[in-house]
């Protein structure tokens, strides 16, 4: 089920809603949102409940475990390596089998036919939130949990199940242990939420869709491309994902709040990034931290002297780029940020750089690199580079079919104007949204993309 | 304004143009799909579908029917009943699939007695059908055709809730008021007739349209095109049982593409076995009763350079007519 559709809107959302808010008891309350979650996810595909279920109940008995054995170091590094193996084992299984055996096969000069895999939906995301719990008690930061029921919401809630934010346990159980003001409706909550879910749905509907088709359509020719169309397509895919994956995270972050619960950020106008280091603390941002706090630190952080710091940030941004896909192209996708990422820190302080060049080209340097994460095959990606830097084709643009590049370059100029001049969706001094031009505002943007919505789009960050 | 106050005015006026808009939907009709107690009664011509079944349904004397995509459109019927001496309406609909065809020909088969001759112009790409699209099942002149077993789970009903608040539902509902008002021309004549205009093309400029098409067509027609579908094959055979027993002749035309667009059809996405399938498909129905007129391989009616096209798909008025004179069995294929 996805956010911008009619079974959402109309009926998943106000029966929890109402279930949620009409119930008195907390207990209940909890339950309520566990059994929608699970409800939720069970309607993409309920073969793979027991698989989510498992990881939840894996993880949960572990960390009492983890608990009741503080004074057996051996037992808890067991113990932990249990939890890895299982949630790495199963991410490893359903997103990475067949890109490891195609991959051996090749290099052995082999031939592997792939097995016939569904990606489980979210597998990326609830596998890291379980497995940052185990880690945390292992390390002493965290307290096993007693409240299953909570632990299991936490893991499954839908609002960030399938696509993130990545939130920490210990961002969002005691939320659900002690909910505010025992759960009650607050209006300030359901109106921000709201307020939150439409421009997350705006952002995603009338931006990041609108350029999305134009370019996808387009690509299929990128043989044939002029060197313009390499880079409307180039600049269109850099806006494209930010819009919808932020458009997504707006939209579970508003629907968090709309229950009362308060979620972490994961955008924070990554296009005014003035170094890649800065990028990494905008773009994605539960993604980046965890991987900060669970994979960097782990390797030993930047306490390996120099070298040693270079190689933990290469190393941690494949590991990144992996993540988000069982292709060479991520893996290089990562590596090239590992590597910008380690040649600013050799540079730290040793360069003085105006603004203006910063801004600049750290934009061009994400773009560069989204060529490559968009690019299906490395072969592709090359090609592509080849069209966008070497001139031909002059001003050519007609493989962008003409009713399609109308839109997109409205929403193009609208979504980098809003991207280098506006705030990010968090700085927003929601209390201005009360007075009656905005209502009016939200009520019709939120009523043309709902009217609009007649096909299925569904959000780039699901196939991670 | 408060929280709450805000919060319920959004919701309540949310609520209220949803209501509105779906009303109007309702009541307008614009494709005829709803079928509500109190809609308005007057024809819309929204649904090129449904003005085609309304003409149809009104057409006295029919002998000869015409079922094809936009590629029959430029045979008129005026033409046809003129060489033919068979009085014809033309059911040729852009980008019809068949269960639209199959519509037709059962509406005329099952109403009109004097009925002699179909002709089938048969897409490539018709076979790619996976399901019937909702404007045309939910037709009401359309639904009785399509309430089969053997049709089941081709239509989401869904879908009924989304044509009933969507934006191009909307849109067509006030255009279609705005119709109503100003008594607009119809595009279509009694005979289904539509008014085309064709401009030639050069061989230069055919190329390009050419190239165009196929991106078309790729992310359309011929996407995810892996078998011809059965329900397509049920329906024509359907077709052809009823024919059968009305003693009515189907002469089936196999459209060609230009031979340029068949090379990328073929090397780009690799469709040669499909449309060997597709022409053994209807070679294999061949009888007294439903001829084959196959002008797929055929160079010396479709010659490479632009004289038989309008474009890589659409014939030019001059090969449109050598088609008619082949149906009509004045000249030797």
């Amino acid at each position: 089920m996805l956010f911008n559709s009619y079974e959402f809107i109309f009926l998943f959302l106000p029966i929890t809603l109402l279930s949620y808010f009409l119930v008195k008891s907390a207990r209940l309350k909890l339950f309520i949102l566990a059994i929608s979650s699970y409800l939720f996810y069970g309607y993409w595909n309920y073969k793979f409940l027991p698989l989510l279920l498992l990881s939840t109940m894996v993880d949960f008995y572990i960390g009492k475990k983890l608990g009741d054995n503080e004074d057996h170091p051996l037992k808890r590094k067991y113990l932990l390596w249990t939890s890895l193996v299982l949630n790495l084992g199963l991410l490893g299984f359903f997103k990475y089998f067949n890109f490891f055996m195609e991959s051996a096969a090749f290099i052995s000069g082999g031939h592997f036919d792939s097995w016939n895999i569904i990606l489980p939906v979210g597998i990326s995301f609830y596998t890291f939130q379980s497995m940052s719990y185990t880690i945390d008690i292992y390390r002493g930061h965290q307290k096993p949990y007693d409240d299953f029921l909570a632990f299991a919401t936490y893991v499954s809630f839908f609002p960030q199940l399938v696509a993130g934010p990545i939130v920490r346990h210990d961002e969002l159980v005691p939320q659900f242990i002690t909910p505010k003001d025992k759960g009650r409706l607050n209006w300030d909550d359901l109106t921000q939420g709201s307020q939150r879910f439409i421009i997350g749905l705006a952002k995603k509907i009338l931006i990041a869709d609108t350029i999305g088709v134009a370019i996808d359509q387009a690509l299929i020719h990128l043989p044939d491309f002029s060197t313009l169309e390499a880079w409307m397509c180039a600049l269109g895919y850099t806006f494209q994902i930010y819009y919808d994956f932020s458009g997504y995270s707006d939209m579970a972050i508003g629907l968090g709040r709309m229950f009362g619960f308060t979620f972490p950020e994961n955008f924070h106008s990554p296009y005014k990034s003035k170094s890649i280091t800065e990028f990494w603390r905008r773009w994605h941002m539960t993604l980046s931290f965890w991987l900060r706090d669970y994979l960097y630190i782990s390797l030993g952080g930047n306490r390996s002297g120099k070298w040693g710091t270079y190689k933990n940030l290469i190393l941690t941004m494949l590991l990144g780029g992996l993540w988000h896909g069982a292709n060479w192209v991520f893996v290089i996708w990562g590596i090239y940020h590992g590597l910008l990422l380690a040649i600013e820190r050799f540079f730290k302080g040793k360069l003085h750089i105006p603004d203006g060049v910063k801004y600049f080209g750290t934009f061009f340097l994400v773009v560069f690199g989204w060529v490559v994460f968009r690019s299906p095959d490395v072969a592709f990606a090359l090609l592509w580079f080849k069209k966008m830097f070497v001139l031909e084709g002059g001003l050519d643009y007609w493989h962008f079919v003409a009713k399609l590049r109308d839109k997109y370059y409205p929403a193009l100029l609208v979504g980098a104007l809003l991207c280098f001049f506006a705030k990010s969706s968090q700085e927003f001094d929601y209390n201005v949204f009360r007075k009656k031009r905005w209502l009016l505002c939200f009520a019709v943007t939120f009523i043309w993309i709902v009217l609009g919505l007649s096909q299925e789009s569904p959000f780039l960050y699901f196939q991670f | 304004m408060s929280s709450k106050k805000w919060f319920l005015t959004w919701l309540g006026l949310s609520v209220l143009i949803f209501a509105c808009v779906g009303l109007i939907n309702l009541y307008i009709d614009p494709y005829k799909v709803f079928n509500w107690e109190y809609r308005h009664s007057f024809v819309s011509e929204r649904s090129a579908f449904l003005s085609k079944m309304t003409r149809l349904e009104n057409y006295t004397g029919l002998e000869c029917l015409i079922l094809g995509s936009s590629r029959a459109e430029l045979l008129q019927p005026s033409q046809a009943s003129e060489r033919s001496q068979l009085k014809t309406f033309t059911a040729a609909l852009g980008g019809a699939m068949t269960y639209s065809k199959y519509a037709f020909g059962m509406k005329a088969l099952d109403n009109k007695p004097d009925l002699k001759e179909i002709w089938y112009f048969s897409d490539f790409y018709e076979f790619n059908e996976k399901k019937i699209p909702w404007s045309t099942y939910r037709v009401e002149q359309g639904r009785e055709y399509f309430l089969k077993d053997e049709l089941e789970d081709v239509v989401p009903n869904s879908e009924y809730f989304q044509t009933l608040i969507s934006l191009k539902t909307l849109r067509a509902s006030i255009k279609t008021i705005k119709e109503m008002s100003r008594e607009s021309e119809s595009a279509y004549l009694d005979d289904g007739s539509t008014k085309i205009s064709i401009v030639k093309l050069s061989f230069n400029d055919l190329i390009l349209e050419m190239k165009m098409n196929f991106l078309f067509y790729k992310l359309s027609r011929w996407n995810g095109f892996k078998a011809l579908s059965e329900k397509s094959k049920w329906l024509i055979d359907d077709m052809i049982r009823k024919a059968n027993d009305k003693s009515v002749i189907i002469k089936v035309v196999l459209t060609p593409i230009h031979p340029e667009l068949m090379r990328k059809l073929e090397s780009e996405l690799g469709l040669k076995k499909l449309w060997d399938e597709w022409r053994d498909f209807w070679r294999s129905r061949s009888s007294k009763t439903v001829k084959i007129y196959d002008y797929t391989e055929s160079e010396k009616y479709w010659k490479s350079d632009s004289t038989g096209w309008n474009d890589g798909v659409h014939f030019s008025p001059e090969a449109t007519q050598m088609i008619l004179e082949d149906l009509v069995g004045e000249s030797n294929h």
